[in-house]
């Protein structure tokens, strides 16, 4: 018997003859906690929606341990296990209490245990207003909490959330995000969430699965992600300040070679993909400037001449310095430390060499 | 050609400058269609306008006393001879005639056929067989209670006599629609023959003389009055070439003459009734006169007054609640469905909000006529009609307003409460509960579509007393006879009503609260 919880078979999303999502097999195992990460429009919402069979696939199935809901009262008993919680936080016109007893009315839960229940779940979500309040009177932060306690009351076995703080100030985001993590540990359920932020779902998922245009472009665990994107939006997502678009080429001394400008190939570590069309991608701390040749480490594989474009001080005593490569070539950022800048005396005009580790560029599509 | 050109252009500068000439006619003058060949006539040869107003007797006498109208046609002479006693109105000349006639059921049951008048109508009330009255105070009305008055026996209002407060034609088609007797002049009758299950069987009596009078009203009395256009519509009427057309009106029509012109033997009239007092009062004064009438009809615990305004809330409660129920689970369906039939019934029912009741009611009356499709369901002229005809009129507010409202609630939140493990009917209850504030607007602008039409209730239920007499018809009823104090009185009423169901509606449906 397997642990998976819910899986999507094959699932396919179109509306108005545009594909949305396009899923070739999606499962999550019981206590995983799966971040879904990618740009907008990446088919991240719907996912969600499809997975708890809000929004139902054009092809496909999902399947709510190992069963396929076929009727209509075999989806609500699916849903019944699980919970959403979306980036609004959708309450009805009526008091806090009414509010988090709504889907346990649904359920005919017992008043008594309604009650007792309710009780449980504002505390867990930290809530503090009084339950008769109004919810149309309540603050962002204080909705968002009612919505998560709503969640919470149903004791689902998968809780599924769609940003629940993207539109909250920033304060009250950082706030809850961080007790978030306490809320699910207390809760014991298994978590499918959305996340734009790289820091939150670095702390809290234990997979991410990174969405392109609604596919999988790349998943794994948060630490594997961040260090080895495969693809161009692993990459973005990682974080990496450079993701330069070049030309396979055939692999070199264990190396494969990209070439990114006429006559500029870099040396990358990385999986030979199957497509020519790739992209070179690196952070901007891996590159490093001298004024001539003579200055680079010998053991830099990677080195050519570029001139610098722009400098800009970043956060933390961090300068980036754009450097373009050959004549019309490509831009790539350099993160340099404020005294390096000095010390080089990088002037925008200025030629300089890079150089980049061939193990800090990863080959991706 | 330019002759005519120039003749034609006089004629409509002459058209343009003088003042329409307002004249007061009697429904059955109206009904037969006779305006409608001697209004233009009269404009091409005056270069005057007509502005025919086709009352009863009753309003048309009132409105000549209160110098709303110019010059009258009237078929209630001693009503008539009052009212120029009293100097109303000046220069009373015979227009034409024809007769009342008393008609009714082909099997006769009172055996009546071939009888006097009045021991027709002494027959009628023996047997206890059904007579139709129009209740209305018009000239037949008037003559009516004259000849109930010679049998020396008024029959009560019943089951055996009904009084419908409407036209000829109406009471007619109440009267064919039960089987019963009653008194109708002769034109309006031929006219409207070939819908009605009944037979002439009293006619050609002195006492069932109807004849016309035009009479102006007299501009000595009244400043506002277009005298010139008086005196040229009497001369008019009377001269040789109308009265020509009088003798032939109807004929290719309707196989006979509808009307006797003065010259043939129309002599010495008919009918007594009502006094004529003094005109009344007018403007505000009228209006305040009706609020004074208005608490004395509602505190004089009045039977017939308190039947018709619970006839009122009845009707118009049971209309929305029907509306309500079909309307609410329709809005709900459209607003949560797609495609482009729900465009379509989207616009038909926004389209249906703009129905005039007249049109509702003629559709209900033509399925329930007795030779309609549902005629066996013996639903005419009862309130269960009226409740269907409201019920239908209020229908496409309330599903239009709901499909608003349901419109209104976020999709995000529909979706989050399937999310929440709603099944279907706790999805709707919900989206219900949530749109309620703008649900409760739809359900009383529903009660108040209901509440307030007149044209349907008046069609299909035929304001009878005691039966579908609602406040609106009577209104109407009121307005007929001329008693304006009372029309302004149960419209008072009305109003108040409107007042009560909307602070009921405020409280139910209080002001959202926002942060």
């Amino acid at each position: 018997m397997s642990d998976t919880v819910i899986s999507a078979e094959g699932v396919l999303v179109e509306r108005a003859g545009r594909r949305i999502l396009d899923v070739g097999r999606f499962d999550v195992a019981r206590g995983e906690r799966v971040a879904i990460v990618g740009g907008n429009g990446a088919g991240k919402t719907t996912l969600l929606e499809v997975l708890a069979l809000v929004a139902s696939p054009t092809f496909g199935v999902v399947r709510v341990g190992e069963k396929v809901a076929a009727s209509e009262s075999e989806r609500v008993a699916a849903r019944r296990r699980m919970a959403y919680v979306a980036t609004t936080p959708n309450l009805i016109d009526a008091s806090v209490e009414r509010n988090i007893a709504l889907p346990l009315a649904f359920r005919s839960v017992s008043m008594r245990e309604r009650r007792a229940r309710v009780a449980t779940a504002v505390e867990t979500a930290g809530l503090r207003v009084p339950l008769r309040q109004s919810a149309s009177t309540l603050s962002a932060g204080e909705a968002a909490r009612v919505s998560l306690a709503r969640a919470f009351a149903t004791r689902p076995e998968i809780l599924f959330l769609d940003e629940p703080f993207a539109r909250l100030d920033e304060p009250t985001r950082v706030g809850l995000v961080r007790e978030f993590a306490a809320m699910l540990g207390g809760l014991g359920a298994t978590v499918v969430f959305v996340t734009h932020d790289r820091a939150e779902a670095a702390a809290i998922a234990t997979r991410i699965v990174v969405l392109e245009a609604g596919q999988i472009a790349q998943e794994g665990d948060p630490a594997r992600l961040l260090e080895h994107p495969h693809t161009r939006a692993a990459a973005r997502w990682a974080g990496f300040e450079n993701i330069v678009d070049g030309r396979l080429l055939e692999p070199h001394a264990g190396h494969e070679r990209v070439e990114i400008a006429a006559g500029v190939v870099l040396d990358c570590v990385g999986k030979r993909p199957a497509s020519e069309d790739v992209a070179a991608c690196f952070r901007g701390e891996s590159v490093v400037l001298a004024k001539s040749v003579d200055e680079i480490h010998g053991s830099i594989r990677n080195r050519f001449p570029a001139r610098v474009t722009s400098v800009a001080a970043g956060q933390g005593g961090v300068t980036f310095v754009a450097i373009a490569v050959a004549d019309g070539g490509p831009s790539i950022v350099a993160a340099l430390t404020a005294e390096s800048v000095q010390a080089l005396g990088v002037v925008v005009g200025a030629d300089v060499v890079a150089a980049i580790k061939a193990a800090a560029i990863h080959v991706v599509v | 050609m330019s002759a005519a050109i120039a003749m034609s252009v006089t004629l409509a500068v002459a058209a343009s400058n003088a003042a329409p000439v307002i004249l007061s006619t009697t429904t059955s003058v109206g009904d037969t269609g006779l305006l409608d060949v001697l209004g233009p006539l009269f404009e091409q040869r005056t270069g005057r306008r007509l502005k025919p107003i086709a009352v009863g007797t009753g309003q048309a006498l009132a409105l000549g006393r209160r110098g709303e109208a110019d010059v009258l046609i009237a078929h209630a002479p001693k009503l008539e001879n009052e009212f120029v006693a009293a100097g109303f109105g000046v220069d009373r000349q015979l227009v034409m005639a024809n007769e009342f006639w008393i008609v009714g059921p082909k099997a006769d049951p009172a055996a009546v056929r071939g009888k006097g008048p009045v021991e027709a109508f002494a027959a009628i009330s023996k047997k206890g067989a059904v007579f139709v009255s129009r209740g209305d105070r018009s000239g037949t009305h008037v003559l009516e209670q004259d000849l109930w008055k010679r049998v020396g026996a008024m029959p009560e209002r019943g089951a055996a006599y009904v009084e419908t407060g409407s036209g000829m034609g109406k009471t007619l088609a109440i009267a064919s629609q039960r089987a019963a007797y009653t008194l109708t002049d002769s034109s309006t009758f031929i006219a409207h023959v070939k819908h009605l299950a009944l037979d002439v069987l009293v006619l050609g009596d002195p006492l069932l003389l109807n004849v016309y009078h035009v009479i102006r009203v007299n501009p000595a009395r009244h400043k506002a009055v277009n005298a010139e256009g008086a005196r040229a519509f009497a001369d008019f009427v009377t001269s040789s070439e109308v009265q020509g057309i009088i003798a032939g009106f109807g004929a290719d029509k309707f196989g006979k003459p509808l009307f006797k012109n003065a010259g043939a033997d129309a002599g010495a009239g008919a009918g007594a009734g009502a006094e004529i007092g003094d005109p009344g009062a007018t403007g505000f004064a009228l209006i305040w006169e009706g609020a004074a009438k208005a608490f004395a009809l509602i505190f004089s615990g009045d039977r017939e007054v308190w039947r018709i305004i619970a006839l009122t809330v009845k009707v118009a409660l049971l209309a929305t609640l029907f509306a309500v129920l079909a309307g609410i689970p329709v809005g709900i369906a459209l607003a949560r469905g797609r495609g482009r039939m729900n465009g379509l019934v989207r616009a038909v029912l926004r389209a249906g909000m703009a129905v005039p009741p007249v049109v509702a009611g003629l559709v209900i009356g033509v399925l329930f006529w007795r030779t309609g499709p549902l005629g066996g369901a013996d639903l005419l002229y009862t309130p269960g009609a009226m409740v269907l005809a409201q019920a239908m009129l209020a229908f496409p507010i309330a599903a239009t307003l709901a499909t608003t409202a349901i419109d209104a609630v976020p999709g995000a939140l529909a979706r989050q409460i399937v999310a929440l493990g709603a099944t279907r009917a706790q999805l709707f209850a919900t989206l219900v509960f949530e749109a309620r504030r703008a649900l409760i607007v739809a359900v009383f602008a529903a009660l108040a579509r209901a509440l307030t039409e007149v044209g349907a209730s008046i069609i299909v239920g035929g304001n009878i007393l005691g039966e579908t007499r609602i406040l609106t018809t009577a209104t109407v009823m009121e307005m007929g006879r001329g008693d304006f104090d009372v029309a302004i009185a149960l419209g008072i009423v009305l109003l108040v009503f409107a007042l009560i169901v909307s602070f009921v509606a405020a409280l139910l449906s209080p002001k959202r609260e926002h942060a």
